[in-house]
């Protein structure tokens, strides 16, 4: 199984003490870590990983229920290895609701580059997933970064509809989440579009049975496809950043070389994040027959998992060799699951829409907290003004014989904090 | 200058393997080849072009690249050729394969759909 994936050369990091360089993209990777293959094979499909415990099946959820439908939250559950987990229910709750919009069509879609375009016709049926894709990580990043300076706003999301969603301008920290939290969505939605049969070109996960499952389960329920998921999303996703030659160590060509390393590591969230999930099948959960699979994180967990990436972001910096190198030496190198940045994040206090901060100004804030959603972190000390709003609702409804409601009316006060 | 043959669309099982022949002639003789998937320059000088589709990088020394550039001698007078092989076909290798050849006064170029067909899920 983990033959095929020798030829992905994710690895990074030559650490010869003196360079300190690593590329942060694919072809020109060398790696001095081994495959480690002992690894590979608890993990039904994984591209080879540098970090040891890096990629991997988080544990197994098994949901005890009634036979017939798949991962029905219903029952306990229980574990297998380590921690018993959450259940996690089959379909895993994103923000937005499965595309029921029209069908994009390539002719229709804007921003795609020159080979995306190209691309986009040999995949046509994959553009509404891939919407979704965006959509519900760009959603995700809104509701992690809700109560943050930044709260996910893009300043250029008014210049047109970009298919892939707006993108930050300046090569920060904030646009290596969205980088990487996009890539993590459109993976993440083509493996369910997999599964779920929406696709002409896949189906559900044919990935390996884990060695350590117990003997006795049965393994090979329709699973995600994450191996889909990953290689359609590098297929798809990376091809913009390589088509343009730029000259090696411009603005440019950082910018397409941190790109390349967020979405990789927005993919490989995916991988990480997923495990394998069992259910029990029998006569009032007798469970006299257990079947497990593949199982695909939510788009929260994700999210979560960015989010604690977009925290321990490592700065870098592109070489004149057309490189990616850590800018502060006495920093650990970034893994191929790590988010990289180049430049500085703007104040987002204030209003800069070249740099792309739309300022706090008019942001409702927290007057009680002391946390980054308080008035004073939020507003960044310039003060807040205080809204009295009086609301007018209907109340202690009673139900009458028959057939009515009758309610009281209610007033309400609520104070309203926004920033200066 | 002209292509002694132009690119034709092809389709493949995956797991098989490819090759698209580019074979240029003319005067003054074609100088250059370079291969492109998707619009990515496959190999050549500059690193950051090289694996086109992603996984067949020229970098890794110990397994063989799946995808190949070689040079070929045409057998025509002032002609050159360029042959792209790739081994073990992904359906992710589907693909628009294009040539440009120049000969520093010209270029000119072809372009192949490759279509790769999964025998089973």
């Amino acid at each position: 199984m983990n033959i095929n994936f020798a030829v992905f050369i994710f690895v990074l990091l030559i650490v010869n003490g003196v360079t300190r360089a690593y590329a942060g993209h694919a072809s020109s990777i060398k790696s001095h870590f081994k495959e480690s293959s002992s690894y590979a094979q608890q993990v039904p499909w994984t591209p080879p990983e540098p970090s040891v415990g890096g990629v991997g099946v988080g544990g197994v959820d098994v949901s005890v229920g009634e036979a017939g439908t798949m991962g029905g939250g219903s029952g306990g559950s229980m574990g297998m290895m380590g921690d018993p987990l959450l259940l996690s229910p089959s379909s895993s709750p994103s923000p937005p609701a499965l595309p029921t919009d029209p069908p994009p069509k390539c002719n229709n879609v804007s921003g795609l580059s020159a080979g995306q375009a190209k691309l986009c016709l040999l995949y046509e049926e994959h553009l509404a997933s891939i919407r979704y894709g965006i959509q519900a990580g760009l959603a995700e990043c809104r509701s992690q970064f809700l109560h943050r300076r930044w709260n996910c706003s893009m300043t250029t999301e008014n210049v047109g509809a970009p298919f892939l969603g707006p993108d930050l301008q300046t090569s920060s920290r904030e646009a290596a989440f969205v980088q990487a939290i996009k890539a993590a969505g459109v993976a993440h939605a083509m493996a369910r579009a997999c599964r779920d049969g929406r696709l002409n070109t896949c189906s559900c996960s044919r990935s390996g049975r884990p060695k350590d499952l117990r003997r006795d389960w049965v393994w090979g329920g329709c699973g995600d496809n994450m191996e889909y998921g990953y290689k359609f999303t590098k297929v798809f996703l990376d091809v913009k950043e390589k088509e343009k030659r730029w000259k090696k160590g411009s603005p440019e060509q950082g910018r397409n070389l941190m790109n390349l390393h967020n979405n990789e590591a927005g993919r490989r969230a995916v991988l990480k994040k997923s495990r394998v999930t069992c259910k029990c099948h029998g006569v009032s959960g007798s469970c006299s027959l257990i079947t497990c699979w593949q199982q695909l994180p939510s788009i929260r967990e994700l999210g979560e998992h960015l989010k604690e990436k977009y925290e321990g972001a490592i700065e870098v910096r592109a070489t004149r060799r057309g490189r990616l190198q850590i800018r502060d030496p006495r920093f650990s190198l970034p893994t191929a699951s790590d988010l990289v940045y180049i430049d500085d994040s703007p104040n987002y206090c204030i209003r800069n829409i070249t740099a792309g901060s739309i300022g706090t100004h008019g942001r409702e804030c927290n007057r009680t907290s002391h946390g980054m959603d308080g008035c004073s972190l939020l507003c960044c000390g310039r003060g807040y003004n205080t809204q009295r709003l009086v609301t007018r609702e209907k109340c202690e409804c009673k139900f009458h014989w028959c057939c009515y409601v009758q309610c009281k009316t209610c007033t309400r006060n609520a104070e309203v904090h926004t920033c200066k | 200058m002209h292509f002694v043959r132009q690119l034709n669309n092809i389709t493949r099982d995956s797991g098989k393997s490819v090759k698209l022949n580019c074979e240029v002639t003319g005067e003054p003789p074609p100088l250059r080849i370079q291969w492109y998937m998707n619009e990515v320059p496959i190999g050549g000088s500059d690193g950051a072009g090289g694996g086109g589709g992603g996984d067949g990088g020229n970098s890794e020394k110990k397994s063989k690249p799946r995808l190949t550039v070689k040079r070929f001698q045409s057998r025509h007078k002032n002609g050159l050729g360029s042959r792209l092989r790739i081994n073990k076909l992904e359906v992710h290798d589907k693909g628009f394969f294009t040539c440009k050849a120049t000969n520093g006064i010209e270029e000119i170029q072809s372009t192949a759909i490759l279509i790769v067909k999964v025998n089973r899920f």
